[in-house]
């Protein structure tokens, strides 16, 4: 088998590890090498035609292929080695990734690593739906893919279940396809996904959105016939005196992501039941020394500017690491969700003079409320906002240099 | 008669209300600032939307290559522009940011593809 060397080797070449694998050349290191198993970079991104990409990074409005592209370019013009179409199936003794492409296997020492896995669909089976198992059943994300890259129609009359982002985003390019989208089903009483996109993909094509509903069973052999809708009570419990019959050919599923973690399982990296992703320091260090996160591997992020912020400070940090320089001396400040705080990431903070960011969502919506953090001895910083939600994502950058307290917590707290 | 919209320029997402005497928007309130003004005025007045789709490649590995209008189309002409869309192709080989349709339905928006086709 041949075995080959790198400095630092980041696996997947999504946004999250296009740009890791530049900063870690930027930081320093020598060969930077970048293992995908698709064909082609970009990841997700390749499939997200739309617009709504950059607003934050690029102060631009870009679709997903352009904001991707640019990623790829800078990782090439800084000399960023790839592999495409070569999958990486396990982390070994915690520095080797064994890896498989159509010229065989082979292994590759890093000295540090990336993950940046991305996340995949949640499906029918992660839900239970009750009924026949008919063709015409299918993740929002794998009809994106079938309908923009592989030029295939999924069904005529699509119902949807979830109001997250690529669930709306799908209903909006069915609609624009000619296809009847007859609503967007969510269990939840509130919208999962951002406003922006219930404004101009739900109500810009009249699609009407069911809050507080869910899909009871599923009708129709070898297709799809029917779908039965019920409202749900406070413990989203369906109430079945209220089921309704929807004549449809096709169910879309847009409930959610589940980050892709089989590798940093088998390689003995704690994981946090929260997000499903690693649990991390302030520098992007999972429990495994050398071995780095970002992105939607890390936890389900709804805007990639955020993902590619994320991103270069694990590259930055990988590379430091690689060579030699990441100092692990600094003192640890572990990091809780307080009230109405679902998660928080990173989970520990590494005290030094610059600043970390932190990550977290709120348990569920709400107006006029103070976002506070405290070091357990006092307040060091806080932010009024007009309105949280659990499908924006929050992201504060504190000095953490004058932190005394013993931990960290982050509270949402109505004015 | 008020019409209300939620501003999605930033995250703060204030609810605006418009109150309209006949077409005219005579008083916005909710804002938190002027942008949300400019927001919530087009919305109410001539919304434009960025037309994200695809078209088909010809004599490449992939079916399609995806396109966008480079600037905000009247969201009543989406529907009219996807049938001009779909009639067009390109070869194998366009590369990203090529114009694919000038003007399209007389606007100042112009169709360019946002990938290579390969
Ligand atoms: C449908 C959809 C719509 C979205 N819309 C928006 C939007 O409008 N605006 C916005 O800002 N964000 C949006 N997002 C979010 C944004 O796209 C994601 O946050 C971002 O793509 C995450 O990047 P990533 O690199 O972590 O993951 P991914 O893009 O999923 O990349 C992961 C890569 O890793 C590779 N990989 C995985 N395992 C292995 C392995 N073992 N070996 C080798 N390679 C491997 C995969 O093939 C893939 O290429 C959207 C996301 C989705 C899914
Ligand atoms: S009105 Fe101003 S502050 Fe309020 S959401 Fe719009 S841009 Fe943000």
């Amino acid at each position: 088998m041949i075995e080959y060397t790198c400095d630092v080797a980041v696996i997947g070449a999504g946004p999250a590890g296009l740009a890791a694998a530049s900063s870690a050349r930027e930081a320093g290191a020598e060969k930077v090498w970048l293992i995908e198993r698709d064909c082609e970079p970009g990841g997700i991104l390749q499939q997200c035609i739309h617009p709504g990409f950059g607003l934050a990074y690029f102060d631009e409005e870009l679709t997903g292929p352009e904001y991707a592209a640019r990623f790829y370019d800078k990782a090439v013009d800084l000399g960023v080695q790839f592999s495409f179409d070569t999958t990486v199936l396990a982390i070994e003794k915690g520095n080797i990734l064994r890896c498989l492409s159509p010229r065989g296997e082979s292994l590759i020492n890093a000295k540090s690593i990336v993950l940046a896995m991305g996340c995949r669909e949640r499906t029918r089976g992660n839900l239970i739906i009750a009924g026949s198992r008919p063709a015409g059943v299918i993740t929002a994300g794998a009809a994106q893919r079938m309908i923009n890259i592989q030029n295939q129609m999924i069904g005529n009359k699509v119902l949807i279940l979830g109001s997250g982002d690529i669930g709306m985003i799908m209903a909006r390019r069915l609609r624009l396809e000619g296809v009847e989208v007859v609503g967007v089903v969510e269990i939840l009483p509130y919208l999962s996904g951002l406003t922006r996109n219930k404004l101009q993909c739900l109500d810009d094509f009249d699609i009407p959105l069911l809050l507080s509903h869910t899909v009871t069973r599923v009708e129709g052999y070898p297709r799809v016939e029917a779908v039965y809708v019920a409202a749900v009570d406070e413990k989203n419990d369906p109430v079945l005196a209220s089921e309704e019959r929807i004549e449809c050919d096709t169910l879309l599923l847009s409930v959610g992501l589940i980050p892709e973690n089989e590798l940093s399982r088998n390689a003995g990296i704690e994981l946090d039941a929260v997000t499903g992703g690693p649990v991390v320091d302030s520098d992007l260090q999972t429990s495994v020394p050398g071995i780095f996160c970002c992105g939607n591997v890390l936890h389900v992020n709804d805007l990639v500017d955020h993902v590619s912020v994320e991103s270069e400070l694990a590259g930055e940090n990988a590379a430091l690491y690689a060579l030699g320089k990441l100092p692990s001396d600094s003192k640890l400040i572990p990091v809780q969700a307080g009230h109405m705080v679902r998660y928080v990431c990173p989970s520990v903070i590494r005290q030094r003079s610059g600043k970390s960011t932190l990550y977290f969502r709120v348990t569920k919506p709400a107006k006029h409320v103070d976002l506070q953090i405290s070091d357990g001895t006092k307040i060091v910083w806080m932010k009024s906002h007009l309105r949280v939600n659990p499908g924006e994502m929050e992201a504060v950058c504190i000095p953490t240099a004058d932190l005394v307290g013993p931990e960290i917590t982050i509270n949402v707290l109505p004015q | 008669m008020k019409k209300r919209i939620i501003c999605t320029v930033c995250p703060q997402g204030c609810e605006i209300t418009a109150t309209f005497e006949g077409d005219k928007i005579v008083e916005f309130t909710g804002y938190g600032c002027p942008r949300g003004v400019e927001f919530a005025r087009t919305e109410f007045t001539n919304p434009l939307r960025i037309l994200s789709t695809s078209v088909k490649v010809e004599g490449g590995c992939y079916p399609l290559v995806s396109v966008r209008s480079d600037r905000g189309i009247p969201r009543s002409d989406l529907m009219d522009c996807m049938d001009i869309i779909r009639q067009v192709s390109v070869k194998v080989g366009t590369k990203r940011g090529s114009v694919v349709i000038e003007h399209i339905l007389g606007s100042e928006a112009n169709v360019i593809t946002t990938a290579d086709a390969k």
